[in-house]
């Protein structure tokens, strides 16, 4: 009988205690994290209150919220109230949130246990969480290994076994990559499903706050709990918060799944035999899953699209950092121009110029219709292109990246080989779709995990899930 | 010490062109350092001379873009379809502003944001 880690530790929690729990992460973060990196900063005062209030509800008979107790560590791009609010950044170095993010919030009120904040690349610009200004996060199943990215430092806490799960935000697969790379599952729902308040916005369009964790079910346990309108987002407006968690287990018996051809093109050998071979479990193990082969050529143009419109709302984004209302100080300067531009020069590392000047330059005036006006209507084919493929399948699977955890300072010097990590996670985020990814198993040449990405249609996010749930078992 | 470069003397990158998309054109050092200026950034030589070549290296991959045929299609600024949402009126004071005035890099004793002189 398959029994994930969060069910464990949900038993654990009503055996031991909330309290002796947390006391057992932080004693694990103490002895190594040193070493992997996961975290920008522990919060073992404000963790040891939430244990304490959960511990006091078991004793008294009271019923726990929906996160019954959960360990959990935070993005750093995500607001807690009190706590500093780095974004990986030396421009945020020492700011501190003077409010907390509505996920936040709503994780507290639930029982969460918020452990602390995690590292992750720059403003989450890269792909590998080595371009954090504080600190480089390393792979806890081979420290020689990149975790992944941009929320590196979250895979490595899930997977180093410093906390439960984590909140994470994905732009263009800053959940699924890093949850790929050390064997966790990860999963972005719909667009507009979470509120976006109290994050730091980095491409408005795409970002979405999810859970990247052990297994499905503590997915659909953070996603019940976060969800939901939230007057301060509009993107929210009319979205009902989501009861995922007790429809898990009951996949619909008929699924036609879709594989398209493109997503495996350029894709490792052993990353591909993995991933086949999990669909191929999925389709043995239930009557009505069948699967087909199809093309969705627009999936070419998904990187290039994301990337032409992420940049440029990336810059437009950056430009409230200008050192006066944040942290970093300013000199003396002949003019206002001159101070905010050497703040920004000492303070942004190389990845977030080169995309602000990218951003920059292709909505400029002379260059916009070239470059940022064809992006915007490639995404509008893209997404009808995705739509149709839904009509036709209730699921999409594949790689969730071509390639395993790549050795620590691999793929630094050209960029396009960094961005390709994203090849197959941007899709989703260009059209809003929920994908998740769990992982399908070791490489057998690598011995490092290898992610099945699942998608599917716009506010489908249950069916993700219970694939993902389903994968997990066979 | 990190030596600045003036906007007009970015040196020019070596890398071959991006000019697929319709008309856009390589950024060559005059474009670059025009664009840097409206970012609000100092670029010393050799991240003139990095910079350059990169972009239009990750140009050049992005231009497939032209390849799509989606001239007929609408601009997809926002994924979610929704009319623009107006809550009510309700002004709600914010519990923090200290703290948020705390952040300010410089401030006067009476908590107001200094800033550099800009004339």
């Amino acid at each position: 009988m398959h029994e994930s880690r969060t069910a464990k530790a949900l038993g654990e929690i009503k055996s031991k205690g909330a309290s002796a729990r947390l006391e057992h992460f932080l004693t694990q973060i103490e002895k190594r994290d040193h070493s992997l990196g996961a975290f920008i900063d522990v919060f073992p005062e404000m963790a040891r209150e939430h244990a304490a209030r959960v511990d006091s509800k078991l004793k008294s008979g009271k019923p726990l919220g929906a996160l019954g107790g959960l360990v959990i560590a935070i993005k750093n791009s995500v607001a807690i109230k009190g706590h500093r609010l780095t974004c990986g950044s030396k421009m945020l170095e020492h700011y501190v949130a003077p409010y907390s993010a509505t996920a936040v919030e709503r994780i507290i009120a639930e029982d969460g246990i918020i452990i602390g904040s995690t590292n992750l690349d720059e403003f989450s610009c890269g792909s590998d969480c080595s371009k954090s200004a504080l600190r480089v996060t390393h792979n806890p199943l081979d420290e020689t290994r990149v975790p992944g990215g941009s929320s590196g430092g979250s895979a490595a806490a899930v997977a180093a076994g410093f906390c439960d799960l984590t909140l994470s935000e994905d732009t263009g697969g800053s959940i699924r990559e890093p949850a790929a790379f050390v064997g966790a599952a990860g999963f972005k729902p719909t667009y507009g499903t979470v509120s976006r308040y109290g994050i730091i916005d980095l491409a408005m369009s795409f970002d979405q706050l999810g859970p990247l964790a052990p297994d499905a079910l503590s997915c659909a346990m953070l996603v019940d709990t976060i969800s939901g309108e939230d007057w301060h987002d509009a993107t929210t407006k009319g979205t009902k918060r989501t009861e995922f968690v007790h429809k898990l287990d009951s996949m619909p018996r008929e699924i036609r799944a879709g594989v398209p051809k493109e997503f495996f093109s350029g894709c490792d050998e052993g990353v591909a035999d993995l991933v086949w071979k999990k669909i191929k479990a999925l389709e043995s193990a239930h009557d009505g899953f069948s699967i087909e082969e199809f093309s969705l050529p627009s999936l070419k143009y998904s990187l290039p699209i994301y990337f032409l419109l992420a940049f440029s709302e990336f810059s437009s984004a950056m430009q409230k950092y200008d050192g006066l209302k944040f942290g970093m100080k300013w000199e003396e300067s002949k003019d206002l121009a001159e101070a905010v531009s050497t703040v920004r020069d000492r303070a942004f590392g190389p990845e977030v110029k080169r995309r602000i000047l990218l951003g920059s330059y292709v909505t400029s005036k002379e260059f916009r219709d070239a470059w940022y006006t064809k992006a915007l209507h490639a995404r509008s084919v893209l997404k009808k292109e995705f739509a149709k493929a839904f009509a036709n399948y209730d699921v999409i699977l594949g790689p969730t990246a071509p390639m395993v955890a790549w050795k620590m300072g691999e793929r630094q010097q050209d960029p396009i080989q960094m961005y390709l990590a994203d090849v197959l996670t941007t899709p989703a985020n260009c059209a809003g779709t929920p994908a998740g990814s769990v992982s399908a198993g070791l490489h057998a040449k690598e011995k490092m995990p290898v992610g099945l990405q699942i998608s599917t249609g716009w506010g489908n996010d249950l069916l993700a899930l219970q694939v993902m749930a389903a994968a997990e078992k066979v | 010490m990190k030596k600045e470069t003036a906007a007009n003397s970015t040196p020019a990158p070596k890398s071959k062109p991006a000019s697929k998309p319709g008309a856009a054109q390589a950024i060559d050092a005059e474009t670059l350092a025009r664009t840097a200026e409206i970012s609000r950034l100092k670029l010393s030589d050799a991240e003139a001379e990095k910079f350059g070549k990169d972009l239009n290296l990750i140009l050049d991959y992005l231009s497939t873009i032209s390849e799509v045929q989606g001239a007929g299609e609408g601009e997809l600024y926002y994924v979610k379809n929704q009319n623009t949402v107006l809550r009510k009126d309700e002004p709600k004071a914010f519990d923090n502003t200290a703290g948020i005035r705390s952040q300010f890099a410089k401030k006067k004793d009476s908590g107001e944001m200094l800033s550099p002189k800009s004339m």
